[in-house]
């Protein structure tokens, strides 16, 4: 079917949604998100509590203080039944004690409002951190074999460590792994990534010694779009027309494409992994050549290469893809 | 003003009518019609098209519901001035994006089958959203009813934006599915 027809297609789906139920549509409006006075009031709620504690505690203290203090300089001196006679510096003694004990105590009790202070802040602070947490996304980043950072979200949504087995029972991208593999290879390592329940990609890996093959899965985007290479532009993908390193030899202007091109399926062939895949002399490896390239099916799927590899032996993997 | 006052202007040719519905539902129409061609006169022009439409639908007709009555008109006008605009070339923006995501669920074409006729791919359309799941159905509208992007979908629903792709591509994988198993050509 050529793009036109199907460009045709698309708008008829589209002209054709114009007739959608009314309930349907009225239900897609969804809940806006409003701001929760309630939700943060928390904090602030906890804030007066304390501070009204604190303030309320402090107050009773020195009220305590100051009648008790006097009270109990009085009480002895009541109780004491000194006579009248009293040696007037044994009475300057108790007051002065009364004075010393009303600042002893005065200093002690500031000393714990500070603490009530400082508890009072980490207080709101854990309950601060525990709302934000509710909310902050954790940024757990991840670069795909493709080159693109991953942003996976909440820690939740970290990569589920699966078997060849499972990864291959994957709902739509499991059809898109290959089914044969260069001689000695034997899988060692595979992935699913979701976010909330949902499937979003799969990887897996093969090795044999020091090669490896890593095959990512996932659904193309429009974010992607800058990456879909022409190939009557050899200069934004062909790794021999430049020398390693590439960031140094590779212009500005190419390298978004050229660090990972993506290839249409109805453009990949022999002559685009020939062009993608380099042998490097590298002491303590292999000098098989190697490469990454992704691959756009029409169905919307990314499959994307990375590793070593003859161009051949690639080229049949992505031939054992059973999907197409 | 509510609906059923606004409509009773409508019924009672009162030109008042198209003021309080510009009043309530302008900026709402509005926003369909930018989604969609992605530029300020033109949107502007379709909205004020959509009152001159509404003036002569109402009566006879008398929507259950206002806002996706005028809406609807919104964004076929818009639509049709999107072809319109891009008949020669492929355009930009998100309208250009949603419809090359739709090509992926066009099924694939028999020669010795005629085009489905509107109304029944409509009837399709609206049996398969149907089948859908609240959640999914209502993304899918708000990419490919009202051409939101991905951001202010996940946003409104509070979802990550991974899964708002991921569900439109499920739902997509699911109407091509659904029209080839019903032997649909376009």
């Amino acid at each position: 079917m050529s793009d036109k027809m199907k460009r045709d297609g698309a708008m008829r789906l589209f002209e054709a949604l114009s007739s959608a139920d009314e309930e349907l549509l009225e239900r897609s409006e969804g809940k806006k998100k409003v701001f929760s006075f309630w939700k943060y009031s928390k904090v602030m709620a906890a804030c007066v509590c304390l501070v009204v504690l604190g303030t309320a505690t402090y107050a009773t203290t020195r009220v305590v203080n100051e009648s008790g203090s006097s009270a109990d300089c009085a009480a002895p001196m009541e109780n004491m039944q000194m006579p009248k006679e009293a040696d007037a510096a044994a009475e300057d003694d108790v007051v002065a004690d009364g004075v010393a004990a009303d600042e002893d105590w005065a200093a002690v009790e500031e000393a714990e409002a500070e603490n009530r202070m400082e508890e009072s802040s980490e207080f709101i602070k854990e309950i601060v951190s525990a709302e934000n947490a509710e909310e902050e996304l954790y940024d757990y980043s991840m670069q795909g074999t493709d080159g693109v950072i991953m942003d996976w979200g909440p820690i939740e949504n970290a990569p589920e460590r699966l078997d060849e087995k499972a990864l291959r029972a994957e709902e739509i991208f499991g059809d898109y792994l290959p089914t044969e593999l260069p001689t000695g290879y034997i899988f060692t390592d595979g992935n699913r990534f979701s976010d909330e329940g949902a499937t979003t990609g799969i990887s897996v890996t093969w090795s044999k010694g020091l090669d490896y093959i890593t095959v990512d899965v996932r659904e193309y985007t429009a974010e992607d779009s800058y990456r879909v290479a022409d190939i009557s532009k050899p200069e934004t993908y062909n790794v021999h027309l430049y020398e390693i390193p590439y960031a140094s030899s590779v212009p500005d202007e190419m390298w978004m494409i050229f660090n990972n091109p993506i290839f249409r399926e109805s453009d990949f062939d022999l002559e685009i992994i020939e062009a993608r895949m380099k042998r490097v002399e590298d002491a303590g490896d292999t000098d098989t050549p190697r490469g990454h390239f992704t691959v756009l099916y029409d169905s919307g799927v990314l499959v994307s290469f990375s590793g070593k590899g003859s161009v051949e032996e690639i080229w049949n993997l992505f031939q054992s893809i059973k999907a197409e | 003003m509510k609906d059923t006052e606004i409509l009773d202007l409508y019924w009672a040719r009162n030109e008042q009518a198209i003021t309080e519905t510009q009043y309530s539902y302008g900026k709402y129409c509005y926003s369909i019609a930018f989604h969609i061609l992605h530029d300020r006169e033109d949107s502007d022009e379709c909205v004020n098209d959509t009152w001159l439409r509404a003036w002569y639908a109402i009566p006879p007709k008398r929507p259950n519901k206002l806002s996706l009555f005028l809406g609807t008109i919104t964004r076929n006008l818009s639509f049709d001035k999107w072809k319109h605009k891009n008949a020669l070339k492929r355009g930009n923006g998100e309208m250009e994006l949603a419809l090359d995501e739709l090509m992926e669920c066009v099924p694939a074409a028999h020669s010795t089958e005629d085009a489905v006729e509107a109304a029944e791919l409509e009837r399709l359309i609206n049996n398969f959203l149907h089948t859908l799941p609240e959640r999914e159905c209502n993304v899918f509208l708000r990419r490919y009813w009202y051409v939101e992007e991905y951001h202010e979908i996940a946003e409104r629903f509070q979802m990550n934006l991974n899964t708002v792709k991921t569900s439109l591509f499920r739902t997509r994988t699911k109407l091509k599915a659904f029209l080839e198993q019903e032997g649909i050509a376009l």
